[in-house]
């Protein structure tokens, strides 16, 4: 049972009452109040939360728990943790509690994982680029920092309204465009990748599952960037007959060869896709030659070039294990909380900001506690939510000091007008307003470190499977280098046109491109050479 | 890299980058305004015009409002010829006898987009302002017969001269409100909107070329006349008539006739107008082409290519087709009823396509006053919400005049004006359907508020 009222953001007294009530009257009902999900104002989603939060609670921990005790019979000892859609893991008890706060946590691991690549390979700041079956998402890190906000919408798009979920979850923008997104053609001649997908299962028409529409994996096996003879790292036969008949039917709809129509379906999907990139980089005001694009899943590899080349990114890199980097990500994760409370104040009002962040510093602190973690092991960083007198959306301003005095309230409110104007293209000479506080705290609970990768004393020819005509569908055909990934070593370095082969996956290396690998073992792709 | 290319490919992803851009307009716009009714309720649009003024991309907001952006643009157009005008130049107006269409609240920026020194695009945009000044607080008068009480006229002036804002117009416009620091900003979000929309545009160009870009903008033209000419094909043609009393005793008659390639509606035969419920002829253009859209095809562009059949008969000196100096108000009013009367006489004609009747009214609230605490003066200006027409198939739900939607949320209500809410609820009511074969349930969402300080 879910519960919400209106003003329990601000104080939750009425809200407990209620829920102990309930609790009284009807003990084998779960419930949960809105206070428990989020402090911050807006009854309409806060309600949303609570509501979608109670829906899946059964069903999640009943899942939670049957996962624990499979665990502890087959000897795991280790503790268990969740990953959440903040970039952060958290308790398992946490976790059955609020279970939406898992939403978007197999996008949040991989892009917590592309913001440690960063940091790794010293780009800290990246473009990641998540490409899967059906859909591609991507996110912005700025500086080292995933993007954490609470105005997360599922199932909205321009023709449904969806649902709001008030819970921090790294701000993603999702588009339905990936490997088996499926191309059709309508009454009046347009070509359309996605959004529906032929999925698993009958999947792309190449599959030989009987699949009859032509998907962007199909596409990319006409054009010779997939390897028909190494199809899904040669687990499975392309079925090229299959291909023909799914992309011939399009083809004669649109009047064009087949050749013409693989390349429009190729075309379009990489459209959608920089659409949406554009959505979480120069919609908000940053300029994506500072970026770093790391593309990952399944997909990723195969169009991340042409996409950097569109955006203009300084280079693409396409990290090892690229189809299981989520899971990668996942291992790199802090125990974490995001906190964000409403509370309306000035700008100009020190001390009554100093007390909420210590207050809520301090809470955070005894909640790490109470899952064993040590005060002092405990990082947080707050964030100030500010904006102009009488305006709506905030933006975040970085608190550069623990302590505050005028110097730093002056600096606040400076850093305020500049990342305003970087994101909206104007500043306003009026007084400037607190509406509360986002609060990081994190913890490191022992996480995976990427590991510089062995050298042999082989050469690049080894890793030459050999050569093959590649329609780069922007540049035209070209005859590339085939390299097997698993051949390749840190130091190794050579230019497009080339084509990668991973069982995994295909990195497409277009011409003029220079490829490097790193220490690590990640393909690193200078597109200007 | 310029390219010239004239492949389909290349039309779509020009067609599908310019929703993106009008939707980011929208987005720039929303986050930056200070009025609750723009940020909250959304009570706003955002497009993109070809260089005549047609709606090429019809942008996010509510369609009542993107509709308004053409007719704008091709009033500045002629008010201001296109070799008087620079890079960087912007213009706005509000008033309806100058191509603002809906009342003096609703104020549209407007900016050209050079390519090689040739206007190939205008970006626009379309907010309510809570105060422009008049009679009463909100400037919405029920009583106003003339224009004059409603507020100050921005009649398609150039509001900033190549990327250099005209001081005195705005110096006028902070002085002929109520609320100046909200005018201000909601001034300066409308501005960074089609700004926004300027710069993204001058990318795609720069990428694909004006050659390019203008073609697939005519493209995009033709294929919306493609749709509406194959629906069109689809209907059965006819003259229907129909008329119906409204709450105050007039009568509203109207004539809808379908041919071979026109869908022409007849309003010409209807009352002269009075008081402040009246609508510029372009209002009423708008919910022809809302009502044309919503029984043709919900699915295709609304872009000025789609509206090309479309016909509309009006005359001036009437409800429909108020003349200088009738006032404007409530023509929201006007506009509703009528967008509900095009659908009524085709429901009457062509059952069980459309759902039944919904609320037809913006129930708008205006309260204002002086603020107890900061002595500031408030006004809020918010519609409320009722009931949508139910359908008997899912065939028959269709996306419609797309009303504002969204309420003031209860817990925010306290920090804005004096105004605190306790509680909100849905009260369902039962009404018996004026549409055969459907009875309408109008629900009805209220707010129980009451003034004064917590």
């Amino acid at each position: 049972m879910a519960i919400c009222l209106i003003h329990a953001y601000a104080n939750p007294a009425h809200e407990k009452a209620v829920q102990a009530e309930i609790a009284r009257l009807w003990p084998e009902v779960a419930t949960v109040a809105s206070h428990q999900i989020t402090r911050e104002w807006r009854e309409y989603e806060r309600t949303s939360t609570t509501v979608l939060s109670a829906y899946v609670q059964p069903t999640a921990q009943r899942y939670l728990e049957r996962l624990e005790a499979g665990l502890q019979q087959e000897g795991y000892e280790g503790r268990l943790y969740i990953m959440q859609s903040n970039c952060g893991v958290d308790s398992l008890a946490s976790t059955k509690a609020i279970p939406i706060t898992m939403v978007e946590s197999g996008p949040a691991s991989g892009f917590w994982g592309a913001a440690e690549l960063g940091r790794i390979i010293g780009e800290p700041n990246v473009l990641a680029l998540d490409i899967g079956g059906t859909t591609a998402k991507c996110s912005l890190i700025q500086n080292g920092r995933v993007t954490i906000k609470t105005d997360y919408w599922i199932e909205r798009d321009r023709r449904s309204a969806g649902y709001p979920i008030m819970v921090p979850v790294v701000d993603p923008v999702e588009i339905g465009n990936g490997g088996g997104s499926i191309a059709r053609v309508d009454d009046f001649s347009k070509l359309h990748v996605g959004p529906q997908s032929a999925g698993a299962m009958p999947g792309p028409a190449a599959y030989g599952r009987g699949g009859a529409n032509a998907t962007t994996t199909d596409a990319n096996l006409v054009l010779g960037r997939i390897n028909r003879d190494y199809f899904c790292g040669g687990s499975v036969t392309a079925d090229m007959a299959s291909v023909d008949s799914a992309l011939g039917t399009l083809a004669d709809k649109l009047g064009v060869s087949q050749q013409e129509a693989a390349r429009g379906i190729v075309r379009i999907a990489n459209a959608n896709m920089v659409n949406a990139l554009k959505l979480v980089s120069l919609n908000r005001g940053h300029d994506p030659r500072d970026f770093t694009l790391v593309v990952f899943g399944g997909g990723g590899a195969m169009h991340g070039v042409a996409l950097g080349q569109e955006l203009g990114v300084k280079k693409v890199v396409v990290p090892r294990g690229a189809p299981v980097f989520s899971a990668r990500g996942m291992m790199m994760s802090d125990l974490r909380h995001d906190y964000f409370v409403t509370r309306l104040m000035d700008g100009t009002d020190r001390s009554g900001l100093q007390a909420l962040v210590s207050e809520i510093a301090g809470h955070a602190t005894e909640q790490f506690g109470k899952e064993e973690v040590a005060p002092d092991a405990v990082k947080i960083q707050p964030l100030v939510k500010m904006r102009y007198r009488n305006q709506e959306h905030s933006v975040e301003v970085p608190l550069r000091t623990d302590l505050l005095d005028d110097a730093s309230m002056a600096i606040l409110i400076e850093d305020f007008h500049a990342i305003y104007e970087r994101e909206y293209t104007y500043r306003l000479d009026v007084a400037v307003e607190i509406v509360g506080i986002h609060v990081i705290a994190s913890a490191e609970v022992g996480k995976l470190e990427m590991v510089a990768q062995q050298r042999t004393s082989a050469g690049l020819e080894d890793a030459i499977k050999g050569r093959r005509e590649v329609d780069y569908a922007t540049e035209g055909v070209c005859e590339a280098t085939i390299y097997n990934a698993e051949l390749l070593e840190p130091g190794m370095s050579f230019t497009g046109p080339a084509i990668i082969e991973d069982p995994g996956t295909t990195i497409v290396i277009h011409p003029g491109n220079r490829v490097e690998i790193d220490d690590f073992g990640n393909t690193q792709i200078h597109l200007r050479s | 890299m310029s390219t010239i290319s004239h492949d389909p490919v290349t039309f779509d992803i020009i067609q599908n980058g310019l929703e993106a851009v009008a939707d980011e307009m929208f987005a720039a716009q929303r986050k930056t305004s200070m009025s609750a009714i723009i940020y909250e309720v959304l009570d706003l649009g955002t497009g993109i015009c070809d260089a005549w003024g047609e709606i090429a991309a019809s942008g996010a907001g509510i369609p009542a409002f993107v509709g308004v952006l053409d007719k704008a643009v091709k009033r500045m157009i002629e008010k201001h010829p296109v070799e008087t005008i620079k890079p960087g130049d912007l213009f706005a107006s509000n008033d309806p006898y100058w191509g603002g269409v809906t009342h003096l609240n609703d104020m549209i920026p407007a900016m050209p987009v050079f390519a090689d020194g040739k206007i190939v695009a205008r970006t626009a945009n379309i907010a309510h302002w809570n105060d422009v000044g008049g009679n009463v607080p909100g400037s919405m008068s029920s009583e106003a017969t003339e224009i004059y009480r409603e507020g100050i006229r921005i009649p398609a002036v150039k509001l900033i001269d190549a990327g250099v804002p005209n001081r005195a117009v705005f110096d006028i416009l902070y002085v002929n409100t109520r609320l100046p620091d909200f005018l201000r900003g909601d001034l300066w979000a409308g501005i960074a909107g089609v700004r926004i929309g300027e710069k993204r545009i001058l990318e795609m160009i720069e990428k694909y070329g004006s050659e390019t870009f203008t073609a697939a903008i005519a493209d995009f033209m033709d294929l919306g006349e493609r749709r509406a000419c194959a629906a069109l094909a689809t209907i059965k043609k006819g003259v229907y008539p129909f008329e119906e009393e409204q709450d105050n005793g007039d009568i509203h008659k109207i004539v809808v006739e379908i041919t071979d390639d026109a869908f022409i509606i007849d309003l010409r035969d209807n009352p002269d107008q009075k008081g402040s419920s009246n609508s510029s002829r372009e209002g009423i253009e708008i919910s022809a082409q809302l009502a044309f859209k919503a029984f043709t095809d919900t699915q295709a562009p609304g872009n000025g290519g789609f509206f090309r059949p479309l016909q509309l008969l009006t005359r001036p000196g009437s409800v429909f087709h108020v003349v200088e100096p009738g006032a404007l108000g409530y023509y929201s009013e006007v506009e509703i009823r009528v967008f509900d009367l095009i659908l009524r006489c085709l429901a009457h004609h062509f059952p069980g396509v459309l759902p039944a009747g919904n609320f037809a009214s913006i129930c708008g609230t205006v309260i204002g006053g002086k603020h107890p605490d900061t002595g500031r003066h408030y006004t809020i200006v918010e519609p409320q919400l009722g009931g949508w027409g139910p359908a008997g198939s899912r065939r028959q739900q269709r996306d419609l005049l797309g009303l504002p939607r969204r309420h003031v949320q209860l817990s925010r209500r306290g920090r804005r004006g004096t105004l605190w809410s306790d509680r909100g609820r849905a009260r369902p009511q039962h009404r018996q359907g004026r549409r055969r074969r459907l009875a309408g349930w109008q629900g009805y969402f209220g707010a129980l508020s009451r003034a004064g300080r917590r």
